[in-house]
């Protein structure tokens, strides 16, 4: 996806099945409320979808798709009544200048992704710790190992996780 | 390096380079030794040259015990000196933040060793960071968010064969003038007829002769063999299906109603379509083309410009309703058996002929008592999210209200508006709306 710059009906469903979830969780982040989030990122693809033949996308699909989101999510906050709930806790201000990146979601999405891709007994280990946030200790109690055999697991899974991403320069810039 | 700059001015007929070589090296007998010594004396030229070659030569012996490296071994032998290396376990505690200070310089001159390095522990970084926030990211099943996103699209927006099996679904619209794009909620066969081609083949000695007849011919060929329009069929197997024909006219289709209709409309000389089951209609104008619905075979209703429904009723065969402009009704079967309607009027048909029906302004609040937030639960849901709410807050959440779930979406948003317990405004989307707390006219 790195190097298309165009949205066309050809890749339209790809690059929403890419970018759906990371957008919401981005835009949650700010106003905390999922169907706000869907709304707001369904509202930037529908608006992308009828204008897609008027699109010049000069730098990336990720960096376009960005920008729209969250400008319907500043404009939304701003304007939209469903979110005045969100308007004194989130400084837009902040939002326009110091945004978050979009790319910790990104490689979530694609993390989660990886992590299924685990031997079971690794990804059970490894999603005790990091999804579930249980200490080594817990786990190696819980899964009746060492801890050592624990922190063995957990690094073995990031080795396997970055060797599945570091090829990602979408992920990682 | 050595460069030799200048040319050199050896008088091969006395001495030459091997001699001065030779020289160089003291292997010459004393009668040449003589013989050279005296040729560089005789002019300074003679000397720079012997200097010249004396250089090229001590340059030649120092190359012979010249050894290559390959540089990149070398470095990467460097680097496994300068660190030896990165562990598994390093690397959890950079991820885990709980490296203590050994750990960090460790890891720090790792990456300071090459820009591979660098990325390398950049990318666990990224991937810590990532992990840090993981508990709060929420996987969204792309393949559902996107069928809901299709379905909330008032075009599809994708090329996709006719089904011959239907899927559940719920209401989309499919633009009726590309009959490639269909809806993935209902099935749309275009049946397409085989093209007949010909070709004339005159005899050469008709050519002048039948000339006249063979250009009449021709055309008669062409005008005969003019594709034939195409037809499409919508069937709402298990939704509400909408559908927007190529002349603009909107059709609604309840569930379990058939509609054929032209594809094509610019191509056909009226605008006639079959309805099977309840269909709601708002047609576009178009004057020079009557709009006919011939619904079950029973009636055919004529209209330009109007808005109608035809449905079942359980006590005639047919029941038309018009909404907007007017209307003519006919029997199929005997099509002086008509009558003309106008907004907001309704007639049934049964044996044979028309009555009109007179709707009592009454409106029945049928239904089981539900809570407004169960209502609008369902709302949402039945329209296939048209229907959108501002924050559950703005409602009282123990309110309870009598409502049929069963009826229409867009007529129990009618219904409680009638309540008074909400509002809708209409959005930029047909069957589009936003429900917002009530509020009264004067406020």
């Amino acid at each position: 996806m790195k190097n298309e710059t165009e949205i066309t009906s050809a890749n339209f469903e790809e690059v929403f099945k890419a970018y759906f979830g990371p957008l919401c969780n981005y835009v949650n982040s700010y106003i905390n409320n999922w169907e706000g989030s869907r709304e707001i990122v369904q509202g930037a693809f529908m608006k992308i979808w009828e204008n897609k033949e008027d699109i010049t996308i000069t730098s990336s699909i990720k960096n376009y798709l960005y920008s729209t989101v969250r400008n319907r999510m500043i404009d939304g906050i701003r304007t939209d009544k469903k979110l005045e709930e969100y308007r004194n806790s989130i400084s837009v201000d902040a939002l326009v200048e110091n945004p978050k990146d979009l790319d910790p979601y990104l490689l979530r999405e694609e993390i989660l992704k990886a992590v299924d891709n685990l031997k079971p007994k690794m990804k059970k280990i490894f999603s005790l710790s990091k999804f579930e946030g249980l200490t080594y200790s817990e786990i190696a109690s819980f899964m009746n190992i060492s801890k050592r055999a624990v922190e063995d697991n957990v690094a073995r899974s990031l080795f396997l996780l970055r060797e599945e991403l570091k090829d990602n320069e979408e992920l990682f810039g | 390096m050595i460069t030799i700059e200048h040319r050199l001015h050896i008088d091969m007929s006395k001495v030459n380079e091997i001699d001065l070589l030779r020289y160089s090296q003291g292997k010459l007998s004393s009668e040449e030794a003589n013989k050279v010594s005296k040729w560089l004396s005789s002019d300074p030229k003679h000397q720079q040259d012997y200097e010249a070659i004396q250089r090229i030569q001590s340059a030649a012996t120092d190359l012979a015990g010249h050894r290559t490296f390959d540089v990149s071994t070398e470095w990467l032998t460097f680097q496994s000196k300068v660190s030896p290396g990165l562990s598994d376990y390093d690397v959890l505690q950079l991820v885990d933040h709980t490296a203590d200070y050994k750990t960090k310089k460790k890891i720090s001159d790792w990456a300071a060793v090459s820009s591979d390095n660098a990325s390398v522990i950049d990318q666990y970084k990224s991937i810590g960071g990532a992990l840090d926030g993981i508990r709060d990211y929420k996987r969204i099943d792309p393949s559902e968010a996107f069928e809901a996103f299709s379905k909330a699209l008032t075009t599809v927006p994708f090329s996709k064969s006719p089904k011959n099996t239907p899927t559940p679904a719920s209401p989309t619209k499919v633009p009726a003038s590309t009959p490639s794009q269909l809806s993935p909620t209902g099935q749309v066969v275009t049946m397409k007829p085989e093209r007949e081609e010909s070709r004339s083949v005159f005899p050469l000695w008709m050519r002048y002769a039948a000339a006249a007849c063979a250009v009449l011919l021709v055309g008669a060929l062409v005008w005969i063999n003019q594709p034939k329009p195409t037809t499409a069929t919508l069937i709402a197997s298990t939704q509400d299906e909408f559908i927007t024909l190529s002349d603009g006219t909107e059709v609604r289709m309840n569930k379990g109603s058939e509609l054929t209709y032209f594809v094509d409309v610019d191509r056909v000389n009226s605008r006639d379509v079959k309805l099977s089951g309840t269909g709601s209609f708002e047609i576009a104008p178009m004057e020079e083309k009557p709009f006919t619905v011939t619904a079950d075979n029973l009636i055919g209703i004529t209209a330009l410009g109007t808005g109608f429904r035809v449905e079942d009723h359980p006590d005639f065969d047919k029941v038309v309703t018009i909404t907007e402009g007017s209307i003519r009704a006919f029997s199929v079967e005997e099509e002086d058996v008509s009558i003309v309607l106008s907004a907001i009027e309704s007639a049934g048909f049964r044996d044979g002929g028309f009555e009109r029906i007179i709707e009592e302004e009454e409106v029945i609040y049928d239904g089981e008592p539900h809570t407004v937030i169960d209502v609008l639960d369902h709302l949402m849901k039945a329209s296939s999210w048209r229907v959108i709410s501002s924050p559950y807050t703005d409602f009282d959440g123990d309110a309870t209200v009598m409502i049929d779930l069963d009826r229409p979406y867009e007529e129990i948003l009618t219904i409680l508006n009638e309540k008074q317990v909400l509002s809708f405004t209409e959005l930029n989307c047909t069957g589009c709306y936003k429900v917002t707390k009530f509020v009264g006219e004067d406020e």
